[in-house]
């Protein structure tokens, strides 16, 4: 029986509606669905009224970052006013291009610099603790602000590509701020460029059932792929093996990578699928975001696969304008490699971050030098003949684990333990007792790459039917996939289990 | 204005007002079972509301699951103290015939087995410095104390262990037995380095010669090859006779013709980069010889004939950093029980973890082999750290384990006689059910139930749950990175953290235990006091451990009257 008086309950609303650093606004949560009914009557009833739309979203795009990040979303409001501001200087230094390229350099510094500041102050204070002795610096205490790494750089491709004349400067501020804050891709991307979206800001409010298909279709993938599988395999299994390697098997280790591999594709995709999938609701199309990494059978189709926007706003905004493939042979790996160095620490503020981004750069440097040595190499396994590509794809998903491995690893340590248990302890016979002893945790992982190596078309097929669904029906996926999620989320930890005795 | 077919722009408002609906009516559903498969309430409103709250958990169903088994650790405890009681009158405790040292064999110099050493004249009474921690520890309310339910005549076994402590002549061994939550000397490491820095002490303690977690282990490192490791837990796997040799340890490892081991002392632990005596231990049942290589320099062997008695062999030498022992011939009849690495004085802390146990392994271990080691190895304590392998979440009653956990004190008792016996409660732990993370409350029961164990003993209890608590309990040691995610296990952070809420109680038992001796001495008895050099333990000048006797009274004659005058 229930008990709770109506102010207790007001009281609990209120704080949950509060600002909490510690409870994010996220999209598997029940808050947000009960926010998202709300937001949307309002929505649909002010879908003829543009300019009010726009306002009331900029408004619950603000509150939707004031819970995770509080007063810091005055800096949401600082980078839309510079960048809007430069944006426009730029245009009207008509032909000076100096004063242009010192225009477009100042936003760059004013976003690259709060980024740094927020971000990497402590780390670089760390660096020069450990070159110049314990203490040299103090940390400081940084309130990292939810998505500035995102909002920073879309902010950057709208005044950058005002300088290179690709687009014109918005008009109006408030769809500046609407598209820097537009709440679905705000704080964990896509990274959607000026270029894609602005078109479609004052674009008369339309959902087409194409539209609305995928974005149910894209909700629900996201939601198992997140809130099910990263974050079961996650808790119950990858977590354990990589804080204490040394307790497992070589077999097991391994499975702790693989898993990871998995998880981090699931938590990533699947949170920028509800992305996708709620802006397709609200009528807005993002670019797509992940296509089936794994299925990729060289390195540099595993990036033209993984986190899209990122790989190509590196590619666009920094590979380019370090000269890209343009300055000779050797300068293009050097920027290749530079550009993926700064791509890892785009990830997090720490060496682990570098190092993977620096195997990275690495193995798309060794494999464009391949292409060039080799005539018959391909870039990507579409290219290639079944065996070829069978082999190829073994050996990038393998280089694609080993980076996972130094990406999720604390320290080199972790990393040592884990490689000597796979190759001096791989202990192959637990195999039968960990698949009993791990059940669920097996099933999701088959069930994880299962979906990942779907044929893109069932993907599609999928989602049109979706879409053409009935109501009660689309109602009904949501709801199985929600009760799911809860599941989940209330399911007991799986105890550790220990094979090796 | 008429919608347009394929105008789906309100849709996405129906699809999620009607879901959100439907969620609703879900979350009063009640969890049910379904074909054997327990079904969570599934509750969208779950952050506002709490639908267990004032829910009676149901006991029927656990009333029919078994609490503990009893019958696959059967054990007759008066079998046990008459196989130690055989074992202590025929085994020599000077190891003669059994032993070798690295300078001869011990009947050349009876010094081997600790046991002369042990039972040398204590310091005199009055030679207990009074100890003031006050430095260290934080105020009293703040320490989780170490109760005490000794109801005999005379000191219980846990002053003469504090005794002993202050006194710092000779050697302080600890037999830390417990389960997974301290595999791989998790929190053992941070209490021995502290208690260490307080009362003297170097190496690790015990360690096992082979075992498939040598590699986890941090504080020394071990390689080794050549053996077949057996645990305790798996016993029905282990053949006969290794079976029959297991020390409380847990794990033999049995030899193939050159087998070996090489221990390396680390840094990651002050007072362990380097030890002054090196115990082997092990039973040779046909002839064998053993090779042993000191610092990676001088070689010697040992040549033992065939016998079912538990051998050592005993290396002291000023600075031990590594040592590799080989069997070179009899390797069928060789298990190794395990090593260890110490000092002639001092604190030595053994990590004697067997993951999975609940305690009860211990019956399944040679009350002999107990014996025959303890000769060699005396303990003055015995703490027993499980529980984690019996709790359940809703089960709050633990009659049937609590009645084991008295059946291993006396065992402990019978195989360690002069041992002190503390038994550690149960460590905190939380589940995830639809709250989110939420603790177990049944280990509030348990440390209950092994609280009555331990006062129906007369020994030792600290409570690790409350000592949890004050840290935040569980859900804060994993947020802290002080415990894995299973809520469950904690690692060397939350070990660090928990040895040093047990380290506070030793020093709080040790004060205590110093003041009321010298309360009980100047009643009787006037003393003089003089600086009494040399025999504070506490040398060690980075730690503030004072001797007041120094400070206040050190010219002073105290007698009774002036006491009472003041």
């Amino acid at each position: 029986m229930i008990d709770i008086s109506f102010d207790t309950l007001l009281a609990r609303v209120q704080e949950l509606l509060q600002y909490d650093p510690q409870a994010p606004l996220i999209f598997n949560s029940g808050l947000f669905l009960f926010l998202f009914v709300g937001f949307s009557s309002i929505y649909l009833l002010l879908r003829r009224t543009t300019t009010l739309r726009i306002l009331y979203v900029i408004l619950f795009s603000i509150y939707f970052y004031y819970k995770s990040s509080g007063i810091y979303f005055l800096l949401l409001v600082f980078v839309a006013v510079t960048d809007f501001l430069i944006g426009h200087a730029i245009v009207s230094s008509g032909k000076d291009k100096r004063r242009k390229k010192r225009l477009v350099a100042l936003s760059v510094a004013i976003n690259l610099g709060m980024l740094g500041y927020f971000k990497y102050t402590n780390f670089l204070i760390d660096i020069s603790n450990q070159l110049f002795g314990a203490g040299f610096l103090d940390f400081q205490n940084i309130f990292l602000p939810v998505g500035i790494s995102f909002f920073v750089f879309q902010s950057m491709s709208y005044t950058i590509d005002i300088y290179r004349g690709e687009i014109k400067p918005l008009e109006r501020w408030i769809d500046y701020m609407f598209y820097l804050s537009f709440f679905p891709q705000l704080v964990a991307g896509p990274i959607v460029r000026a270029r894609d979206f602005i078109p479609q800001i004052r674009r008369p409010l339309m959902v087409t059932e194409r539209m609305f298909g995928t974005g149910i279709g894209f909700i629900i993938i996201g939601l198992v792929k997140k809130a099910i599988i990263s974050d079961y395999i996650s808790l119950n299994f990858v977590d354990r093996i990589f804080d204490e390697p040394a307790l497992y098997s070589g077999f097991e280790c391994l499975m702790g990578i693989y898993g990871y591999a998995l998880q981090i594709y699931c938590d990533f995709s699947g949170y920028s699928d509800m992305a996708i999938g709620i802006a397709l609701l609200l009528g807005f199309r993002f670019p797509k975001n992940f296509d089936a990494p794994y299925k990729s059978a060289t390195i540099t189709e595993f990036w033209r696969r993984w986190h899209i926007s990122l790989s190509s706003w590196l590619r666009d905004y920094l590979y380019i304008s370090l000269g890209g493939n343009r300055k000779g042979t050797l300068r293009t790996y050097l920027n290749l490699l530079i550009t993926m160095v700064l791509g890892g620490l785009w990830h997090g503020a720490a060496i682990r971050f570098v190092l993977w981004g620096a195997l990275h750069g690495v193995a798309l440097a060794l494999h464009k030098m391949w292409l060039a040595i080799c005539p018959w190499a391909k870039k990507s396994g579409e290219e290639m003949n079944i065996v070829l590509r069978l082999g190829g794809w073994l050996f990038t998903f393998n280089v694609v684990c080993l980076g996972w491995l130094l990406f999720r690893a604390e320290d080199m340590q972790t990393v040592e333990v884990m490689l000597y248990q796979i190759f001096h302890n791989f202990n192959s016979g637990i195999i039968p007792q960990f698949v009993e002893g791990y059940k669920a945790v097996v099933a999701l992982i088959v069930l994880g790459y299962g979906m990942h190596f779907l044929p893109a078309k069932i993907d599609s097929d999928l989602q049109k039917k979706v879409g053409g669904a009935s109501l009660w029906w689309q109602v009904a996926l949501l709801v199985i996939t929600a009760w799911c999620v809860m599941q989940i989320k209330s399911s007991d930890i799986q105890p550790f289990i220990y094979f090796q005795f | 204005m008429p919608k347009r077919p394929n105008d789906y722009t309100s849709r996405g408002w129906q699809v999620a007002c009607t879901t959100l609906l439907v969620l609703l009516v879900i979350s009063f559903i009640p969890p049910i079972t379904l074909g054997g498969v327990e079904l969570r309430r599934a509750s969208i409103i779950s952050d506002l509301i709490d639908h267990n709250a004032g829910e009676e958990a149901s006991q029927t169903q656990l009333a029919e699951l078994p609490e503990i088994d009893v019958k696959e650790f059967e054990v007759d405890l008066i079998e046990v103290a008459q196989k130690v009681a055989e074992t202590t009158a025929t085994a020599s405790p000077m190891g003669e015939a059994t032993s070798a040292s690295w300078e001869g064999i011990f009947d050349e110099q009876p010094s081997g087995g600790d046991y002369a050493a042990n039972n040398a004249q204590m310091p005199a009474m009055d030679s207990i410095p009074l100890a003031d921690y006050s430095d260290i520890l934080p105020t009293d309310s703040l320490i989780i104390s170490i109760e005490e339910f000794y109801e005999g005549e005379g000191d219980s076994p846990m002053s003469q262990l504090y005794e002993k402590l202050l006194a710092g002549k000779s050697n302080v061994r600890v037999a830390f037995m417990g389960d997974s939550f301290v595999e791989g000397d998790i929190l053992t490491a941070d209490l021995r380095e502290l208690m260490q820095d307080s009362f003297h002490g170097l190496g690790v303690g015990f360690v096992p010669v082979a075992s498939p977690f040598t590699g986890f282990r941090q504080t020394i490192k071990t390689q080794s090859s050549g053996w077949t490791p057996y645990n305790i837990m798996q016993l029905k796997n282990v053949p006969a006779p290794y079976s029959n040799d297991f020390f409380v340890s847990g794990w033999v490892a049995q030899a193939s013709e050159g087998a070996s081991t090489r221990w390396d002392m680390t840094e990651r632990r002050r007072h362990l980069q380097e030890c002054r005596r090196v115990r082997l231990l092990f039973i040779s049942r046909e002839e064998s010889v053993v090779s042993i290589k000191l610092n990676d320099g001088e070689e010697r062997t040992f040549s033992f004939d065939g016998d079912e008695v538990v051998r050592q062999i005993v290396i002291e030498e000023p600075s031990i950093r590594s040592l590799e022992m080989k069997v070179i011939r009899g390797a069928k009849g060789f298990t190794a029980i395990g090593a260890e690495f110490d000092d002639k004085q001092g604190v030595s802390i053994d990590n004697l973890s067997i993951r999975s146990n609940n305690g009860q392994a211990m019956f399944r271990s040679n009350p002999s082999v107990n014996a025959q080691i303890n000769t060699m190895r005396q303990y003055d304590l015995v703490v027993m750290q499980y529980g984690l392998n019996i709790m359940q979440a809703e089960r709050t009653n633990y009659s049937l384990y609590a009645e084991q956990v008295e059946k291993m004190i006396r065992y402990v008792r019978s195989c360690f006689p002069e041992a002190a016996v503390l038994v550690m409660g149960v460590s905190d732990r939380s589940q995830k059910n639809e709250q989110g993370i939420t603790p177990m409350l049944s280990a509030i029961d348990l440390t209950e139930w092994q609280r009555t164990a331990a006062r129906n003993c007369g020994a030792a209890f600290w409570n690790t749950y409350e000592a949890m608590q004050r840290k935040g309990g569980m859900k804060e040691f994993v947020n802290q990175n002080w415990a894995g995610k299973d809520y469950t296990h904690i690692n060397y952070a939350g070990g660090r953290e928990i040895a040093r809420e047990l380290y506070y109680a030793f020093l709080q038992g040790a004060q205590n235990y110093s003041r009321a001796w010298r309360e009980k001495v100047e009643r009787q008895q006037p003393i003089i006091t003089e600086p009494l050099e040399g025999i504070n333990p506490l040398h060690n000048d980075s730690i503030t451990l004072e001797n007041p006797l120094r400070d206040s009274l050190t010219h002073t004659v105290v007698n009774t009257e002036q006491n009472a005058a003041q």
